[in-house]
């Protein structure tokens, strides 16, 4: 491709990913008036930061936040242990129903979330679990992404290790806990972003499964908040809010940034 | 890969064990409501009675609904509209990228921020733009001396405005693939179509495409299975309307569930659609493995 | 696929217990550390059963604001805690979820369209015992139709807030300028047709809005006598002759007569903006919008009667109110705060917002709802005596899906009242003989 008509293409490209951004950022400075009027400015004058403040308060953004955060930070350690151990059992192991049972595994990679919406939600009201934590953390404890991910990692494993240890008496736990997880940080890193990422975001278990506005993720909040704003829309208001929402992850993607491209291409183009 | 030295008879225990936490989630929260999902497929149920056994009702009245073409035929149009759009530009930026040139990870970068991004939160900055009054893009369209369109709550525009606004949050995705396909490429061929003569254009459509053909397509299949799941910005956005443009199959489906409490019709939608992306997706494994398998090969 | 880039170091000797290992199990630990702090957390974080009354509510930003002050004179004079939901979305199906979770909230505002549906399932208490015995607030405190509302076959399960029903909005000004008296109580939809083209400059201002919602259009059908469904909740009966005439009347004011405005002409702006601008003359809608009104509009307006049929000036009572549920474990505190919720005090601090035609006729002959604009209020109380509920089968909001679609070429003029209705009568009745 020609250099010129490259740059001209990749800037155009850049440019169109991050005008969304810009006006959200843009609107969430100005004061209503200002976002109302017509025509519509593009640069805030005055510049204020009302909006976050009120944000803040009104939407109950933090409790949102928190929720968010700790859910996020449970699913993403749990699917990590989860993940590893039963990675490294169906690798380096073998016991009986081992390959049928990965098989199972793989297969509810590809069932999807859509079809078990109804009767995950069936199970967790008999639970007991509506309107708690529980439902949002525990049936994301596991998933066939992370098993599927750290079996390749753990099949690379050099056969020798395993035997020098076994010679000397340390037991599977031993070994898997002390030095094949240690060995892993790559595939940790790899699911902790994309588990990370995948809970920040996720929509539509949440919204079923709660509906108190303390146990709100941020994405249920924030739809909630914009439908409490049918009527007469507070577009700079509701800009903000999005914005703290939207930060997180950005941060989190941008320190972790080659783990996700790598475990992108793995998930998508080997495997 | 199995230890041949005297393997420990506490294996078989240690690798049960090790697994179990994992399986017994997976189990229960996965396996289980896929199976159920099946079996509430054949019952009349409103989430709060008991269900009852009603055979193959809901899958012959699905049929015979006349909003389940409409909803069809939306999905489709939403897949299609969004492959070739979402393609497209995906590739062109790719081969942008395939260059030796400074910033390379900047603009990777700035394309993949919309990724990671909540599509709830997408969703609500992309109403703003769309906003028929203000609204940037009937702001940009007014420049150009454009009447303003009422991009959501217009039934011809609505549905191909959610397109847009998908493929801008994915594009990045896909750019990453073509991109590595693109580096995976043998050097060598490229060059000697180069000495050949054949550039620009040429060289793109008879040498680079056919080459990079078994990614487009590997990356094309993932990316439609991502467009039939659409919901999140449907809800947001359109909640299905204006009359229905934007009922998509998964939204329909969350209706019948959540709104309708039809849990059997909505179970038996599920696994219409559950079969086409399982069809989808056995279709990818086996090219996948086929393609690899080749690369190898040669 | 990540085999390469990782160096193991060898492993000597007793490698799994020291050496190689020493630092690497202090970070698992973390790991495992960080998971059980993060459990504690969310034992901590998880709602212990505390005493606090759990209220489920809809509503703006502007209403909660109204709500939370009353809610904590209830807390202080009671001294027991409110934990208030706030759901502005998808209320009643939500509501339904938290049923079936078993986290039913004490005490659930609700309408008189969603009531049915849980009253049905058993999920509502019966007031009728406690509002009887009660020293504070009795039946006779509200309006008799709108405490109907809130009864399902015969039993009240709960206490209404505020009725709504339709009226006609009116730019005063507008009347002027084209030399049209203005819309008395009573008016007809003769007067309308006579007086609309007078009041309508074509591209600019229309004599009216248009809105194609059922809410809107259905006083249209049943001021001729029509309805959308039967008594018996089993047939669609829009297509008899009655509300065919009702449909024809409302769809001629945009086709044929072209006094109301087409989806082109009022382009996004929704139709309670166009009114706000000055560009509507009339416009027919609910209290809701009085306090956008009172501050947005410039010009002098007020309300009125909606025009009378050949069956006379039939609009909704709908209602919504407070109810409280059969499994709450404080059914004697749930009472006390929706007896505080439906005091004369509370009632009109939500009358003063402007948003609610209150259930009260102790607040609602008061200053509280009669003053400020529109100087016509009573028209909204006045309207009540003839005024009826909506009709509610178990696939309410289904058929409402419905005939929002199958009408929509109807309102846009893509198809005739003849093309579009048989489908819609078909689709509705089938749905109204799903009865589970």
């Amino acid at each position: 491709m020609n250099r010129a008509l490259g740059l001209t293409t990749l800037w155009i490209g850049a440019l169109l990913c991050a005008a969304p951004f810009l006006l959200l950022i843009t609107t969430s400075l100005m004061t209503y008036e200002q976002a109302m009027a017509y025509p519509p400015a593009f640069w805030p004058s005055p510049l204020t930061l009302d909006n976050f403040r009120k944000a803040m308060g009104e939407g109950a953004l933090w409790r949102w936040f928190g929720n968010s955060v700790l859910v996020a930070v449970l699913t993403v350690a749990g699917q990590i242990l989860t993940g590893a151990m039963a990675g490294y059992a169906f690798a380096r192991m073998s016991f009986r129903g081992r390959d049928v049972l990965f098989f199972i595994v793989l297969m509810t990679m590809m069932v999807p979330v859509q079809v078990n919406l109804v009767p995950l939600f069936a199970l967790v009201a008999r639970l007991g679990w509506v309107d708690t934590y529980q439902a949002l953390i525990i049936p994301d404890l596991a998933g066939a992404f992370g098993i599927f991910l750290f079996r390749q990692w753990f099949m690379g494993l050099p056969k020798e290790l395993e035997d020098a240890a076994r010679l000397d008496g340390c037991s599977p736990w031993r070994f898997f806990w002390t030095v094949a997880l240690p060995t892993a940080t790559p595939a940790v890193a790899t699911l902790g972003i994309f588990q990370f990422l995948a809970s920040w975001n996720t929509f539509m278990w949440p919204l079923v499964a709660t509906h108190a506005d303390h146990l709100r993720t941020l994405p249920v909040g924030l739809a909630a908040f914009r439908a409490s704003m049918r009527e007469t829309t507070d577009w700079p208001l509701l800009m903000a809010a999005t914005t703290v929402a939207i930060v997180p992850a950005i941060i989190v993607f941008l320190f972790l940034q080659k783990q996700f491209m790598k475990g992108l291409m793995d998930g998508a183009v080997k495997g | 890969m199995q230890p041949v030295r005297h393997p420990l008879r506490s294996e078989r225990i240690w690798g049960l064990l090790l697994a179990s936490p994992a399986l017994f989630i997976i189990g229960v929260f996965s396996l289980l409501p896929t199976l159920a999902s099946f079996l509430i497929g054949f019952t009349d149920w409103d989430l709060l009675g008991a269900p009852k056994w009603v055979g193959l009702d809901n899958y012959t009245s699905l049929l015979a609904d006349p909003v389940f073409p409409k909803v069809v035929a939306n999905t489709l149009l939403f897949v299609v509209l969004y492959l070739v759009l979402d393609l497209v530009l995906a590739l062109a930026l790719a081969l942008a990228l395939n260059q030796k040139l400074r910033g390379l990870g900047f603009f990777r970068t700035a394309y993949f921020l919309p990724v990671v991004t909540s599509m709830v939160a997408v969703s609500i900055v992309w109403e703003w733009i769309f906003d028929p009054r203000g609204g940037a893009l009937n702001e940009v369209l007014r420049w150009f001396g454009g009447e303003p369109v009422h991009w959501l709550s217009d039934p011809a525009t609505a549905l191909p405005a959610l397109v847009v606004m998908s493929v801008w949050k994915s594009l990045g995705t896909n750019v990453v693939l073509f991109l590595a396909g693109l580096q995976a490429l043998p050097g060598e061929v490229l060059e000697s179509a180069e000495v050949d003569g054949a550039t620009g254009w040429r060289r793109f459509w008879h040498v680079t495409l056919p080459l990079l053909g078994p990614t487009v397509l590997l990356v094309g299949i993932l990316a439609g299975i991502r467009a039939f799941q659409t919901f999140d910005s449907v809800y947001i956005m359109t909640h299905g309307g204006p009359r229905r443009s934007t009922t998509v199959i998964v939204y329909w489906l969350f209706q019948n569930a959540f709104t309708y409490f039809k849990l059997g019709k909505a179970s038996a939608l599920a696994y219409m659609l559950f079969a086409v992306l399982a069809g989808l997706t056995w279709v990818q494994w086996t090219l996948r493995k086929r393609w690899v398998h080749q690369e190898q090969d040669t | 696929m990540f085999r390469t880039g990782w160096a193991i170091r060898r492993v000597a000797g007793d490698g799994c217990y020291h050496g190689l290992a020493m630092p690497r199990p202090a970070r698992s630990r973390a790991l495992l550390a960080l998971t059980s702090l993060m459990a504690a957390v969310l034992v901590a974080c998880a709602p212990a059963h505390s005493t606090a009354l759990r209220f489920s509510t809809w509503g703006s930003l502007d209403e909660i604001a109204t709500l939370r002050p009353i809610l904590e004179a209830f807390t202080r004079k009671e001294g027991v805690p409110v934990e208030l939901i706030h759901i502005p979305d998808e209320y009643a199906h939500k509501l339904r979820l938290m049923v079936v979770g078993g986290t039913v909230p004490d005490v659930m505002f609700m309408s008189n369209e969603a009531l049915p549906g849980f009253a049905r399932k058993g999920v509502l208490a019966d007031l009728a015992l406690r509002l009887a015995k009660d020293g504070q607030l009795r039946e006779r405190d509200f309006f008799p139709q709108v405490l109907d509302a809130m009864r399902w076959k015969g039993t009240l399960h709960g206490l209404p807030r505020d009725l709504s029903n339709l009226v006609v909005f009116y730019n005063k000004d507008l009347f002027d300028e084209a030399g049209v008296p203005y819309p008395k109580p009573g008016w007809t939809m003769a007067d309308l047709q006579r007086i609309a083209p007078k009041l309508t400059v074509p591209g600019k201002r229309w004599a009216i809005g248009f809105q194609p919602n059922p809410l809107i259009w259905t006083p249209w059908v049943w001021s001729h006598g029509g309805d959308i469904v039967d008594a018996s909740m089993t047939r669609c009966t829009l297509g008899d002759p009655a509300a065919r005439e009702g449909l024809q009347v409302y769809l001629d004011l945009r086709h044929r007569q072209h006094v109301a405005p087409s989806d082109k002409d009022t382009g996004n702006a929704r139709m309670t903006q166009l009114f706000a601008t000055g560009k509507l003359a009339m416009f027919v809608y609910g209290r809701w919008a009085v306090p956008g009104y009172r501050r947005k509009i410039k010009f002098n307006w007020d309300v009125t009667t909606f025009p009378a049929g050949p069956a006379g000036s039939v609009v909704d009572t709908d209602a919504s109110g407070w109810a409280m549920s059969a499994r709450t474990r404080q059914p004697e505190a749930a009472w006390k705060l929706i007896r505080h919720l439906a005091s004369r005090e509370s009632i009109e601090a939500f009358t003063r917002s402007g948003l609610i035609v209150p259930s009260r006729p102790d607040v609602a002959y008061g200053p509280a709802f009669l003053s400020g604009s529109p100087a016509g209020s009573r028209v909204f109380l006045d309207v009540i005596a003839k005024g009826r509920p909506t009709r509610v089968p178990p696939a309410y909001d289904e058929i409402t899906w419905e005939l929002i679609d199958g009408l929509g070429p109807m309102w846009t003029g893509e198809e005739s009242l003849d093309e579009a209705l048989p489908p819609v009568i078909k689709r509705v009745d089938a749905l109204l003989a799903e009865v589970r």
